[in-house]
């Protein structure tokens, strides 16, 4: 039997911020490109510095042809960060991430649609990126108006026009038609009428059918649960859990309703637990204290479907 | 899943849906629509002829009578250089949405921009031809050399555009501060009036220190004069264009990353 491909293979990764003023950021930037410029360091080791916060560091895991891969955690837990970085907007700052995949699509409510441009120009520069010939175009605008059930005057319009509704609609019609084989979603599908919301599952079904990946962002805890079947707990940055989504999910489950306890009144103002290295995840993530690494686990195939190939292979990292 | 086009082709495609998505953005929020980018060019040539032509009483080539189209000839350039650097600088900014949820060449989105704003400027192009009729010039083989200083300008533009877009990410002063660089070079340049003004002892420093002297000056010769440009002063021109495009694309690069996380 074929080993199955793998199209995202994450090691040891790390991206940091610069936390501070403008003038921090800029100072830390310029300290950097200088290091590089001088040959030291090539720029991606960061120096130690107060003012650097790592949003994702030691994260490891991988991701196996036609899986559903949840990832959950609090507020700034570094969710959209490991999305941008796998769709390649960020580059890491330490580790490597390979992703082999044709495109890539990371869907997100408020930022994936140019506001001052109309629906139809956002579909055909979405088209124009993922390599649509001007030929297809049309064909492929039907298809997404189709899908997104927006009329013609509508599409017209600029998006800054449309409801938050109207907006999903239109944002996970382009990214989906596009049949990607990586769809990367980010808190978006619990916005919606509850017929498209249908639609849409109904979609992202087919396309991990299609042997495509999907990883989903979310704190929707419920929907993940119903739709993913591994999942990733991320918690400041740092890995807590990866595996089968029902037990990944449980246990940032358990987490949540720890802290949710922890901020009652009674409770508001008394001791952390110490740092503990042995325990549960939960547990451990109450205390800040990051899985260790040989706890992370790799997201599994799913055993009814076979592997299917990769058309185009491109490699970052 | 649609034929997916060549990656050259489809580099091309998004430069293209970027460039036209930006100009249409521009004209379809306005009621009079491109005729801004008619208007906008008349005006200050109406302005800046009104006072250097008729209140100050400068004259200035061969018959001062051809004042209005002597300045032309540099406006138009330079309207070029400041609107597609501005457009080139503020490119992360005005595109933020694509760049933090979408993988698209940063280069493109640039490039994009810088053209947008030069298709804007071609409507001076007409305004340059009317000038040619109303004065009765005519048409000489000096035109030939137009291309050479229009390269550098180009190159300039994107040079600029280069440094400047990372850094007004991280820097949104930077924006107020080009601001006012651009009116302080405004009249540091020979646009409304000609390099023989400059005293002879400090114009070879003059043209060497500023980047824009030799290049206004080589479109201006051929177009008003019907002579080729000033090969020294294009000369320095080149050299800056150079050593800031390599600088340009250094900053790029380098800042690049940080400045995509910042937005």
């Amino acid at each position: 039997m074929n080993e199955p491909s793998i199209p995202i293979r994450c090691s040891d990764l790390g991206v940091a911020f610069t936390r501070g003023s403008r003038r921090t950021m800029l100072r830390a930037s310029l300290r950097r490109a200088f290091r590089a410029l001088r040959g030291t360091a090539a720029g991606a080791q960061l120096p130690p510095d107060p003012s650097t916060h790592w949003a994702l560091r030691h994260v490891s895991f991988t991701l196996r042809t036609g899986a559903s891969l949840a990832v959950c955690g609090d507020n700034g837990a570094g969710k959209t960060t490991l999305l941008r970085t796998i769709a390649g907007i960020y580059q890491p700052d330490e580790g490597s991430l390979r992703v082999r995949g044709r495109t890539s699509v990371l869907l997100s409510l408020g930022a994936t649609l140019d506001p001052r441009l109309s629906g139809e120009q956002n579909v055909l520069i979405a088209a124009a990126l993922y390599g649509i010939g001007s030929a297809q175009k049309r064909e492929h605008l039907a298809a997404v108006q189709a899908f997104s059930e927006l009329d013609d005057a509508t599409l017209q319009m600029p998006v800054r026009y449309y409801s938050a509704g109207m907006r999903l609609r239109l944002a996970f019609a382009t990214a989906s038609v596009l049949e990607p084989e990586l769809l990367l979603i980010d808190e978006m599908l619990g916005v919606g009428d509850a017929g498209f919301r249908h639609k849409s599952v109904a979609r992202l079904h087919e396309l991990t059918a299609a042997a495509r990946c999907v990883i989903i962002c979310s704190h929707v805890v419920r929907f993940l649960r119903d739709h993913c079947e591994q999942a990733l707990w991320l918690h400041q940055g740092r890995l807590m859990a990866c595996g089968p989504a029902n037990e990944v999910l449980d246990e940032y489950q358990a987490h949540t309703a720890l802290m949710e306890g922890r901020r009652t009144p009674a409770a508001s103002f008394g001791p952390l637990p110490p740092p503990e290295t042995q325990g549960a995840p939960a547990a451990r993530a109450a205390a800040g204290v990051p899985v260790p690494r040989a706890q992370v686990g790799a997201a599994a195939p799913r055993a009814d479907r076979t592997p299917g190939g990769v058309a185009e292979a491109t490699e970052r990292g | 899943m649609p034929a997916e086009s060549p990656r050259a082709q489809r580099n091309f495609a998004t430069f293209w849906r970027l460039t036209l998505a930006s100009v249409q953005g521009f004209s379809d929020q306005r009621l009079l629509g491109w005729i801004w980018w008619l208007i906008d060019p008349l005006a200050l040539i109406g302005v800046y002829a009104l006072v250097f032509g008729v209140i100050l009483g400068v004259r200035e080539g061969p018959e001062g009578a051809a004042y209005p189209f002597y300045m032309t000839c540099a406006l138009v350039p330079w309207r070029w250089f400041s609107a597609a650097t501005r457009r080139g600088g503020a490119a992360f900014q005005s595109n933020a949405a694509l760049l933090s949820s979408t993988l698209v060449g940063r280069r493109l989105v640039l490039s994009s921009q810088v053209a947008a704003a030069s298709l804007e400027c071609l409507v001076g192009i007409p305004v340059l031809l009317v000038f040619l009729l109303v004065y009765d010039r005519s048409v000489t083989s000096a035109l030939l050399w137009l291309p050479l200083p229009l390269l550098v300008l180009g190159t300039l533009v994107m040079a600029v555009s280069f440094i400047l877009c990372p850094l007004m990410v991280m820097l949104p002063d930077l924006g107020n501060a080009y601001e006012v660089f651009l009116r302080v070079l405004f009249f540091l340049t020979p646009c409304v009036y000609s390099l023989e003004r400059i005293p002879e002892a400090t114009r070879s420093l003059y043209v060497a220190l500023n980047p824009l002297a030799g290049v206004i000056e080589g479109i201006r010769r051929p177009l008003f004069d019907g002579l080729p440009p000033l090969w020294d002063a294009l000369g320095w021109s080149a050299a800056w264009a150079l050593l800031l495009l390599l600088v340009g694309h250094w900053m790029f690069r380098r800042l690049g990353n940080d400045a995509i996380r910042m937005l």
